[in-house]
């Protein structure tokens, strides 16, 4: 009796970068695995053949082929240097955390609203009146003022500072886009490979990874997440008067949202939630409509980096008086 | 009579159920797939084998192609008339 066996094994080889999926819109780091076909006579493998290699999403596997061995090293390499960029990011964030500790040792003076220095080095929380040593923006028992604790670095002076703090998160993202577009744009011929309809979805991508950092930032209150939201759609009514008509199955939620910002309601904090995946979905829906011929993924994908710096301009220009409606 | 892994199979003309996927978290249509599995009859290099001893059913994911929950028998027939 003759026992053999015939298919396909994969293993994985390495880390790639940290990104976000654009099938499962989930961010992480990718792998890179190498496929082949093997043969094995009772099992035990004879034959190996057809080697390829991956760069992949670990949640739902979808991803882009690589050319060679070389390439799957350089992203590799490459997610060294970004594992090392985001550890020194980190540790820079870390050190601004201490800012007032290393600049302002001043005895009994409110620095925040949520923690007090008491003495140099030392803090205590406004809540639990716990005493603490350690650095960081939140107290190590209660952890429950994530609002009311001073921005890394800076004082928190009401609504105008805040303002301030949202176009800097604004004028950052801008560049993030820039680098990702760029980015982008040298994946974009390998991405091509592996299916052109995916490259439609790269504004979305761009807007996500906007509402990603904004929304994820401790640094902006979750109130200000729907307002946000509410905005730029306003925005790209008025930048785009077709926009309504792209998302007229989301034109119930784009009016709620607009209302909000203009009303400035008490929000329920499903909402914030809600604005956020509401907003990936509003995009999708956008950019899932657009016909993806050829040339017009590449237009997408500029569409999205405009809509993203136009925003960032009118905040800067007009602020809250740029509403249209 | 052989063994096989045969993978994840759709039944074709199933109802569809809008559910949030456990592992991509998005939300989607999920399809009805089953797995043979057990002894085979059939030809083993074809698609589906002829007969198989067991099936398992499932509901599959449409954007991460994974699947999510574990069906019964039953649950899966009154999907299957649609």
């Amino acid at each position: 009796m003759i026992i053999f066996g015939w298919g396909k094994n994969s293993k994985e080889i390495g880390k790639g970068l940290i990104q976000e999926c654009p099938n499962c819109k989930n961010v992480r780091q990718w792998i890179i695995v190498e496929t082949s076909k093997k043969v094995s006579l009772y099992f035990v493998p004879v034959a190996k053949w057809n080697k390829e290699y991956f760069c992949i999403c670990p949640v739902c596997n979808n991803g882009i082929k690589l050319d060679s061995l070389d390439d799957a090293h350089k992203i590799m390499e490459a997610a060294i240097e970004q594992e090392a960029a985001l550890k020194k990011q980190y540790s820079e964030n870390e050190c601004n955390s201490s800012y007032h500790q290393a600049s302002a040792p001043i005895e009994n003076e409110t620095v925040s609203k949520g923690k007090i220095v008491i003495e140099s080095g030392m803090w205590e929380c406004k809540d639990c009146h716990i005493k603490m040593v350690e650095e960081g923006d939140y107290c190590s028992k209660c952890r429950g003022h994530k609002q009311n604790v001073a921005v890394r670095g800076e004082k928190m002076e009401g609504i105008n500072a805040m303002d301030e703090k949202i176009l800097k998160v604004f004028k950052e993202l801008t560049y993030l886009s820039e680098d990702f577009y760029s980015d982008m744009m040298k994946i974009y011929p390998s991405m091509k490979k592996v299916d052109a309809q995916k490259a439609k979805y790269c504004p979305m991508m761009v807007f996500y990874l906007a509402f990603f950092d904004v929304i994820r930032s401790d640094e902006v209150p979750q109130e200000k997440v729907e307002e946000i939201s509410g905005l730029i759609c306003a925005l790209l009514a008025r930048l785009n008067p077709q926009f309504i008509e792209l998302i007229d199955d989301c034109q119930d939620f784009v009016n709620k949202l607009i209302q909000n910002y203009m009303k400035k309601e008490k929000k329920e904090p499903e909402t914030v939630f809600f604005a956020y995946s509401y907003g990936n979905w509003i995009f999708h829906k956008i950019f899932s409509k657009i016909p993806s011929e050829k040339g017009e993924d590449i237009q997408a994908l500029k569409f999205g980096d405009y809509i993203l710096k136009k925003v960032m301009t009118y905040w800067s220009e007009q602020k809250k008086s740029l509403l249209p409606f | 009579m052989f063994i096989k892994n045969y993978g994840l199979l759709e039944v074709k003309n199933s109802k569809r159920i809008k559910r949030i996927c456990d592992i991509c978290n998005n939300e989607c249509e999920q399809i009805l797939v089953y797995e043979p599995s057990g002894l085979f009859i059939g030809l083993p290099f074809a698609k589906k084998p002829w007969l198989s001893s067991s099936k398992h059913y499932f509901l599959q994911c449409t954007v991460c192609r994974k699947p999510n929950k574990i069906l019964t028998k039953d649950e899966a027939k009154s999907l299957m008339n649609k």
